[in-house]
């Protein structure tokens, strides 16, 4: 052998050489002095190392656990681990899982007379025990196998997790849901509802207001002109002064498809250049409500008095064409916010107070009342007496 | 850890020396049970490697608890895949190929899933089950001196781990567990030259690192 390598050197220093090696480099170091001194800098380069070399010896009893351990996992797995003796088997069951292989989980918590007898202690099997151990150890071990091979059973995940605490976790979680759900979106739409009741209150806080420097009356819809329309409303008060705000006329029951429209002032309805743009206005003018037609007595049109009368729809939801009885579609079906004359405000799921319909006269068409008692409300574009729309 | 009764003390030794004393080879021991799955044979095995296998896996991993499972968890695999042990090959390098492998993927999963606790060990050589007030207290003479030694040590392992794996198992299986460079080669299923130079690249790294902390 030549001059030797540093791996070499080192290796005979950690004696990890073949002895045919070490024995070479133990003849050249014997004959050249200046390599031993090489070897005296590589050792003491290895010294921190032995610093950290504390001896540490195994917990006590752990070849026992680990047969243990083998044997249930084994079985787990398999059916099987070295010869079948049951009482054996049923040992190593109890001492690792602290419970009989027989014993269901559920019945589990059953401390049984065998389950926590100690042992027999046996010399001669390594596998029997004394007393149940926890199965923190068996436990934590699992996490270690997530990279065994393919085809092997694992009743556990990674995780730790079986199939049944998965199940389990997914059906509480379901019936949390289905608990919460409900709760929570019937939560959502009563704020809704109580928002576009607000919203109802403010506009009838304008009607009145109206009425009162109007002898009494209520707005009413002109018969004929751009004007003519159950939306003028909205212009007339906004023109009077006294809306609040063009964003009382959104329903929050819409969520974010409640109207965004300005409410136009009459000048500006009176001012449009052509039918489609009188038309947008009247789209918009009463945003998402509707107002009532007012009655026909005697066969001259009125507006409708403020007589403060309990069953009276003055203003409400905008009803929808392809719902029956008309009713609103801005609380998803489930009914309107109606305002009543004499300023109450209630939440309809019928569509009729008593047995009027909110939403068409007593004849069945979208048209003034045929009364002083039959309210009809309708949305903004609708003309009192262009526009009739029988409902069958 | 689960708390030792005189029952596992005495078992314990009376087991190891038996196993030790044993005549029987432990490629003949795997053989039998392999063939016959005499129980008794494997805990032959187990009882036989306790010591050595543990210690190899506690200092690996730094970590008594994580050592006892893939203990566990080695010998378990030993179980699985005794029909693929080939009969012309060793046992020990095999079983230490084994816990290897156990021990790095064990030591990636704790990596990344690191966590730091105020009631953390904080003597992990120990292993002792510290709580923060016991950090307050001590029964040592000269606490300086203590506190200066257990830095260092702490600085030596903390430049132990930051070697790459495959460094990394080359210093615990040729160093801390005196193999020969052809059986750490044969534990890798690398070239004996490749393990040469690992060591070598290793011990040079770590030199690197004692320098730059002035550790001598």
């Amino acid at each position: 052998m030549n001059a030797p390598s540093q791996e070499d050197l080192l290796g005979y220093l950690l004696g990890a050489l073949d002895a045919r090696e070490q024995e070479q480099v133990q003849q050249l170091v014997d004959q050249h002095p200046q390599l031993e001194a090489r070897l005296l800098a590589m050792k003491a380069a290895l010294a921190p190392l032995e610093q950290v070399n504390e001896p540490v010896g195994p917990p006590p009893g752990l070849a026992r656990r680990c047969c243990q351990f083998v044997a249930v996992s084994a079985r787990e797995a398999s059916g099987s681990f070295g010869d079948s003796n049951p009482e054996l088997s049923e040992s190593d069951a109890r001492a690792v899982t602290g419970r009989p292989t027989w014993q269901p989980a559920e019945a589990a918590w059953q401390p049984t007379d065998t389950a926590w007898q100690p042992a027999e202690a046996s010399t001669e099997s390594a596998f029997a025990t004394t007393s149940p151990q926890p199965a923190k150890s068996s436990r934590l071990a699992r996490r270690f196998f997530s990279s065994a091979p393919a085809g092997e059973a694992h009743a556990h995940s990674e995780w730790g997790w079986s199939v049944m605490d998965v199940v389990c976790s997914c059906a509480a979680a379901l019936l949390v849901g289905a608990l919460l759900i409900p709760a929570l979106s019937a939560a959502r739409f009563s704020s809704r509802s109580v928002a576009c009741q607000n919203n109802l209150r403010s506009v009838y806080n304008s009607l009145t207001q109206y009425a009162d420097a109007n002898a009494g009356r209520f707005p009413q819809i002109p018969e004929a002109g751009p004007l003519a329309t159950a939306g003028c409303v909205g212009p007339m008060l906004k023109t009077a002064g006294l809306l609040e705000n063009d964003k009382v006329f959104a329903c929050a029951g819409l969520g974010k498809s409640a109207s965004q429209a300005r409410i136009p002032m009459t000048s500006e309805v009176l001012a449009a250049e052509n039918s489609e743009e009188l038309q947008l206005y009247r789209q918009q003018m009463l945003g998402d409500y509707g107002y009532t037609l007012g009655y026909l007595e005697n066969g001259k049109y009125a507006a409708v008095k403020n007589l403060g009368r309990s069953n009276y729809v003055l203003l409400a939801d905008a009803p929808h064409n392809a719902t029956p009885s008309r009713t609103s579609r801005n609380h998803g079906g489930w009914g309107q916010n109606c305002v009543m004359a004499d300023g109450s405000i209630q939440f309809n799921r019928t569509g009729f107070i008593g047995t009027d319909a909110i939403y068409i006269n007593d004849r069945n068409v979208v048209a003034p009342g045929v009364g002083p008692l039959d309210a009809v409300v309708a949305p903004g574009y609708v003309e009192p007496f262009a526009t009739w729309i029988c409902i069958q | 850890m689960m708390q030792a009764t005189i029952y596992d003390l005495d078992y314990n030794s009376a087991r190891q020396l038996q196993a030790k004393e044993h005549p029987v080879t432990d490629e003949q021991l795997l053989q039998t049970y392999r063939q016959t799955g005499d129980r008794e044979a494997f805990a032959l095995l187990v009882y036989r490697y306790e010591r050595e296998l543990y210690n190899y896996l506690r200092r690996y991993l730094g970590n008594a608890e994580m050592a006892e499972d893939v203990f566990q968890a080695t010998f378990l695999l030993v179980h699985r895949r005794c029909d693929q042990f080939h009969s012309d090959r060793k046992f020990r390098p095999w079983l230490y190929t084994i816990a290897t492998n156990q021990a790095i993927d064990a030591r990636r999963r704790t990596k990344r899933h690191k966590m730091l606790s105020l009631d953390t060990p904080h003597d992990q050589e120990n292993d002792e089950v510290g709580q923060l007030v016991n950090m307050l207290e001590t029964a040592e003479v000269n606490p300086l001196d203590t506190t200066l030694d257990e830095e260092r040590k702490n600085l030596i392992r903390s430049s132990l781990e930051q070697l790459p794996e495959q460094l990394y198992s080359v210093v615990q299986l040729v160093y801390y567990q005196g193999m020969k460079y052809r059986e750490a080669a044969e534990v890798l299923g690398i070239p004996v030259g490749t393990v040469k130079s690992r060591v070598h690249a290793a011990v040079s790294q770590l030199g690197q690192l004692w320098n730059s902390h002035q550790l001598d």
